[in-house]
C-alpha cells in the first residue's frame, strides 16, 4: 500500500482545481492545498482508509470557509438562482464554447452549482463521494447537479438554439 | 414524453422508463440530438476544468520530503537507531513548537509552526527561507507577506517583534548606529536592528532594543553567511 504522502502527492492537481473553483483564485487555492496538505497530515490518524479525495475535499471546504469567515466583512452579493424550464434544453446539437468563457461562466455561478460541476464533471467524482465531501444526500448531489447544468448551459449559451424545431 | 437524460445517463432511470427511453432514441432524432447535446456539453465541461494550469512544483513544497533511499543493508542497524533518536528530536521540536488550536490564516499566512512558515515565506518569496525558529522562549505567532517581504511575529519576553525578511536591496544611506551581531555581521540600530546576510535583508522591530538585539542574533545564526 502506498504511504500516505505519496497518496496526497496524486490528489494535488484535483485539489488545486477544486480550490480555484471555491476561491476563484489561483493564490488563494494555493494556501487553501497548502493548509488542506497541513491538516491532513496532522489529523491522518481520522482518515478511515477509504475515500481519500472526498475526505480531503472535505478539509479543503473546511479551511475555504474558515477563510470566508475572516472575510466576513466584504460583502456577498447572492444570486437568486432561478430554476427555468429545461425542456428541450440539450437540444443544440453545435453548441460549443471555448474553455475560457466556459470556466468564466462557471466562475459566475453559485458556489453550491459551481462545485457539484467541479466534482461531478470536472472530477468525475461518483455521487456517492461527492455526496461525502460535501455532506448531503446523494439526492440532492443529483438535483443540484442537473440544476447547475442547466444554469451553466443558459449562461454560456444565452439563448437556446433549436436546429429544426419549435422552442 | 419527457425522459431525464441526465438520469438515463447515471443509468438509474426504471425498466419501463428505460425501454422508453431506448426506443425514443431510435425513433426520434430530437431525442437522439437531446442526449448528444447534455453528453458533448458534459465533456466540454470536463475539457475545459481539466485544462487549468496546476502549480505542481509549489503544490508538492507543502509536502514533506521524500525519504533518501537505503544505502546498504549492513547499515540498517544503526540506520533504525539513527532514525528513532531523530524521531524522538522531532517529535520534542514539533510539540515544543505547536500548541493546541493552531490555527492558519490563508488570507494573510500562518502561524505558530516555523517549519511550514518557512515553506509558506519561501514561496512568497521564491527564496529559501530556513526555518526561523527563534528559541522556546520567542514563540512565532503570526507570519504574513506584502510588498515584496514576510513578516514573522514572535512573542518575546511579553513584547510582540516583527521580524522582516525580504530579498536583499541596497540599505538607505543612514541606516542607523552601526553595531556588530555575535558572529561578526554588521547591523544597524535605527528603527529596530536591521542588517544583510547572504541573499537576505533582514530587519527586527518592536519592544525593546535589547530584546530586538537578541532576536537578531538568533536570527541570524539561522541564516546562510553567504549569498
Amino acid at each position: 500500500m502506498r504511504d500516505f504522502e505519496t497518496q496526497l502527492r496524486d490528489e494535488l492537481p484535483v485539489l488545486f482545481r477544486v480550490a480555484k473553483r471555491l476561491a476563484k483564485s489561483a493564490d488563494t487555492a494555493e494556501d487553501l492545498v497548502g493548509q488542506t496538505l497541513y491538516a491532513a497530515i496532522r489529523f491522518k490518524d481520522s482518515f478511515d482508509g477509504r475515500h481519500l479525495r472526498s475526505w480531503l475535499i472535505k478539509i479543503l471546504r473546511n479551511e475555504f470557509n474558515t477563510l470566508m469567515r475572516r472575510e466576513a466583512s466584504r460583502p456577498t452579493l447572492v444570486l437568486e438562482e432561478h430554476e427555468g424550464e429545461s425542456e428541450s434544453f440539450w437540444d443544440e446539437v453545435h453548441w460549443r464554447v471555448d474553455a475560457e468563457t466556459l470556466l468564466r461562466e462557471l466562475d459566475n455561478l453559485s458556489e453550491e452549482h459551481r462545485m457539484i460541476i467541479q466534482l461531478c464533471d470536472v472530477e468525475e467524482l461518483s455521487y456517492e463521494d461527492a455526496a461525502e465531501a460535501l455532506d448531503i444526500p446523494i439526492g440532492t448531489v443529483r438535483s443540484r447537479l442537473f440544476r447547475a447544468r442547466a444554469k451553466l448551459r443558459e449562461r454560456c449559451a444565452g439563448q437556446v438554439f433549436v436546429e429544426g424545431g419549435a422552442k | 414524453m419527457k425522459i431525464d437524460w441526465q438520469a438515463y445517463l447515471d443509468n438509474i432511470l426504471s425498466p419501463e422508463d428505460e425501454e422508453r427511453a431506448q426506443q425514443l432514441l431510435k425513433e426520434s432524432p430530437e431525442a437522439r440530438r437531446e442526449l448528444d447535446g447534455l453528453k458533448a456539453f458534459i465533456s466540454e465541461v470536463r475539457i475545459a476544468g481539466r485544462s487549468e494550469e496546476v502549480p505542481l512544483d509549489r503544490l508538492m513544497a507543502f509536502l514533506p520530503a521524500e525519504p533518501k533511499p537505503r544505502r546498504s543493508l549492513w547499515l540498517r542497524p544503526a540506520m533504525i537507531t539513527g532514525l528513532a533518536a531523530a524521531a524522538a528530536l522531532a517529535i520534542v521540536l514539533i510539540f515544543g513548537n505547536l500548541r493546541p488550536g493552531l490555527t492558519m490564516d490563508a488570507s494573510q499566512g500562518y502561524v505558530s509552526d516555523p517549519h511550514f512558515a518557512s515553506q509558506w515565506a519561501s514561496k512568497k518569496l521564491a527564496m529559501n527561507v530556513p526555518d526561523m525558529a527563534l528559541g522556546n522562549d520567542a514563540q512565532l505567532t503570526y507570519v504574513h507577506e506584502g510588498n515584496g517581504r514576510c513578516c514573522f511575529d514572535y512573542e518575546f519576553r511579553g513584547e510582540t517583534f516583527h521580524m522582516n525578511v525580504r530579498p536583499k536591496r541596497q540599505l538607505a544611506a543612514n541606516p542607523g548606529k552601526p553595531i556588530s551581531l555575535r558572529n561578526g555581521l554588521r547591523a544597524y540600530f535605527g528603527r529596530g536592528v536591521r542588517w544583510i546576510q547572504g541573499p537576505y535583508e533582514v530587519s527586527i522591530a518592536g519592544g525593546d532594543r535589547e530584546s530586538a538585539l537578541e532576536l537578531a542574533n538568533r536570527a541570524s545564526q539561522l541564516l546562510p553567511v553567504k549569498a
